[in-house]
């Protein structure tokens, strides 16, 4: 897999909520958190990409967070999933699937029996 | 000794030494920019400015935190960019409407080759550096040496653009996170250079960069003799023969100099590349730094030239000899005033 083609990657953008919802999905998590469940996947990104889209989702009321002390440093934004966010997720993981599922109807087993 | 400046990031105090300040401002002046068009742009521009002091100040509670801090944090930040409702195509640039930045008369001595000179007017004229280097040179040659001064004036005369942000101004660009985290990783990588090096016994390395040197003085040479040349056909006093003859000055000139060009620009990238294999020492761009043999050399070679041509200026003009009407080049007339040119001819050769 060429996971860093620079052809797919609009399609890596288009899936890059999905992958942070995806991250969020367990427990709370903070930015560094986030960053580091995203290394050496398709979705690695920078902060400077992260913080815009995390706070878009907070303001669609996907994700929340609270506040909580670091020792170290500042405080720390710790992000969780709310219910919409949930629902959202799940809805896109069904959508992920569905999608999948058609582009393999669609010729989808001629690519598999070449990669064979 | 450097000014400190206290700064509120994220809601906390940090102290940054001047020249942190200058490259942190820059970059969340162009943050601010990327994210005015959306909502959370304070939101944002807080948590950015949290993660960069938590990252400069990193585990050890420094009191002021440096440019090098400053610049470590933002590129690993790396830069922001606003989320679009669309999804972005190739071609769009966070900087495609943006006012070009005003821009600054600088000397670049990272960018340059002696003191950065033609790299600030490069970058103050938007200019290719290589083109404002022949230029440079070639006005030395025509102003007889003059124009040394004057590069010698803009180079004591002009600020050197030191830092990220100094640089990007001189260039009349934004400082872009990119350009920082360009800086940062450049470092000292381990280069072709260096590995070939090792590989190379210490005789070859020698031998090479023998080798070099010849090259370069054969390039210096050749340089050399292309100024004569050059000033002999700007007083008339033509050497060329044949088929180049019948050009006019301008003409030969333009050709000289295409022919010197052609002939010492593989000259130079012979020698350089000869240097870059030989060579463990290397400039920023992996690029050998040459022997100052090399540069003494050049240097004495056009001292020499201008020395030669204002000594001899007077009895080269004795060999262009006009009368009745002609410019008599060597074996050569022609005619430079119609009037006089009595039988009408325009051109004559004598034997």
């Amino acid at each position: 897999m060429h996971a860093n083609d620079n052809q797919f990657t609009q399609l890596r953008k288009g899936l890059l909520e999905f992958a942070i919802l995806s991250t969020l999905a367990g427990a709370r998590q903070y930015v560094a958190d986030i960053m580091n469940r995203l290394t050496d996947t398709p979705f690695e990104t920078s902060e400077g990409t992260l913080y815009p889209l995390l706070s878009r989702l907070k303001r669609e009321e996907l994700v929340t967070y609270d506040w909580v002390e670091s020792d170290v440093g500042p405080p720390r934004k710790y992000y969780r999933l709310t219910q919409i966010g949930e629902a959202r997720l799940a809805q896109m993981d069904e959508y992920w699937h569905y999608l999948y599922t058609n582009i393999e109807q669609l010729g989808g087993n001629d690519a598999k029996d070449s990669t064979r | 000794m450097q000014k400190i400046v206290h700064v509120n990031l994220g809601g906390r105090p940090y102290v940054l030494n001047d020249d942190a300040y200058t490259v942190l401002s820059k970059y969340l002046e162009q943050t601010t920019r990327a994210l005015v068009t959306s909502p959370d742009q304070a939101e944002i521009l807080q948590d950015i400015e949290s993660a960069i002091a938590t990252k400069a100040t990193g585990e050890s509670a420094k009191a002021v935190l440096s440019r090098r801090d400053i610049e470590k944090a933002i590129a690993a930040i790396g830069p922001v960019e606003a989320e679009s409702d669309k999804i972005a195509t190739a071609h769009d640039t966070a900087d495609g409407d943006r006012a070009p930045e005003p821009r600054r008369f600088f000397t670049i001595p990272s960018e340059g080759k002696l003191l950065g000179v033609c790299a600030g007017v490069a970058a103050y004229l938007g200019m290719d550096i290589t083109l404002v280097r022949v230029l440079f040179v070639l006005l030395i040659f025509v102003t007889q040496g003059m124009w040394i001064l004057v590069y010698l004036v803009l180079a004591i005369a002009a600020p050197a653009a030191k830092t990220a942000s100094e640089i990007a101004e001189a260039h009349g660009r934004p400082v872009t996170a990119q350009e920082i985290i360009d800086r940062v990783q450049r470092g000292v990588p381990e280069g072709t250079a260096v590995r070939t090096g090792r590989v190379l016994t210490q005789i070859g390395r020698v031998v090479t960069r023998i080798t070099a040197i010849v090259v370069g003085l054969a390039a210096g040479l050749l340089s050399a003799f292309w100024a004569w040349v050059i000033w002999a056909i700007l007083l008339g006093q033509t050497t060329l023969k044949g088929a180049l003859a019948g050009f006019g000055s301008g003409k030969q000139l333009a050709l000289v100099t295409a022919l010197y060009i052609a002939c010492v620009i593989p000259l130079v990238g012979l020698m350089r590349l000869l240097q870059k294999v030989s060579s463990s020492v290397t400039d920023k761009r992996g690029w050998p730094v040459l022997p100052a043999g090399v540069w003494a050399f050049w240097a004495v070679i056009t001292v020499m030239v201008i020395g030669f041509m204002v000594a001899f200026a007077d009895s080269l003009r004795q060999y262009v000899r006009t009368n009745d009407g002609y410019l008599h080049v060597g074996t050569h007339q022609i005619c430079i005033d119609a009037n006089q040119c009595s039988d009408g001819i325009v051109e004559k050769q004598y034997q």
